[in-house]
């Protein structure tokens, strides 16, 4: 084998290396974890607050 | 094996390896895009999710009966909300009559507990103070019991406020129809009553059913 060859064949080696490493990466696309649709959430409880007012005027009877 | 014969062969197995390459790439490719939001296509998918609300609202959040005192020779006045004889053996006046009025303006059912924030006698103070309430359903049905009845529920009557979590409605209803309940009170102020303003807040707790 020549020199020619030599190179010839390892840049052919190469090229399979990087394909098969290619092929890697793109198999471990098929292992990704994404969510199809966002994540919800909903409110299961609230609360509301009123106001109850009054004032007692000072008497002869509970002023002391 | 001669030289060239190896290098074909090399040669065979990289385009083969890079076919095989190429071909799972698309594949991953047109497998993530399906996965990806927001990805276009010529036929389209709308996915959505309405949520679950659970929401209440004071529409009459205040009640002031102003100021006024315990008539001459009495032993107690009565405060109540209701439309008519709201005050009796006193002369302070009901600033709104019709009682606290709660909606359920989420878009579930919940169930509806109530508390105020003081007893009678932290409130009101004096001998024999009282602090009563009473639910009912403004529109008919909007207060249920947990199996769609109307039975066994406490409403229509006057009975003693608790600081605690008081269950007056299993099943609140959110359809506009049958979405709202009011809250009356009564309360007795005894003529030996601290003078001074009087003032509580009652806390509605709702939670999906």
């Amino acid at each position: 084998m020549d020199k020619y060859h030599k190179v010839v064949m390892a840049l052919l080696v190469l090229a399979i290396v990087f394909s098969i490493i290619s092929l890697i990466v793109s198999l471990g696309i098929f292992s990704l974890d994404l969510p199809k649709s966002a994540g919800t959430s909903a409110r299961v409880t609230d609360s509301g607050a009123a106001q109850v007012k009054f004032v007692v005027e000072p008497t002869s009877a509970n002023s002391g | 094996m001669e030289d060239s014969k190896k290098l074909l062969i090399v040669a065979i197995i990289a385009l083969v390896v890079s076919m095989l390459s190429a071909w799972v790439s698309y594949l991953s490719v047109s497998t993530l895009s399906s996965k990806i939001s927001g990805f276009a296509s010529n036929t389209g998918e709308a996915n959505l999710t309405v949520e679950s609300s659970a929401a209440v609202n004071f529409t009459t959040d205040f009640i002031d009966w102003g100021s006024g005192q315990v008539d001459v020779g009495q032993t107690y006045a009565q405060l109540t909300t209701l439309e008519t004889n709201n005050v009796t053996n006193g002369n302070w006046t009901l600033q709104t009559a019709g009682g606290l009025r709660i909606e359920n303006i989420g878009n579930v059912n919940v169930s509806l507990n109530l508390s105020v924030g003081k007893t009678a006698a932290q409130f009101i103070g004096g001998t024999n103070p009282g602090y009563q309430w009473n639910v009912t359903a403004v529109e008919a049905n909007a207060c249920l019991n947990s199996t769609g009845g109307t039975g066994g529920l406490q409403l229509g009557t006057f009975i003693d406020t608790t600081t605690s979590q008081t269950e007056f409605c299993p099943i609140f209803q959110f359809v506009n129809t049958a979405d709202e309940v009011r809250i009356d009170l009564n309360i007795t102020v005894p003529y030996n009553a601290p003078p001074g303003a009087k003032t509580d807040t009652i806390t509605a707790t709702v939670t999906v059913v």
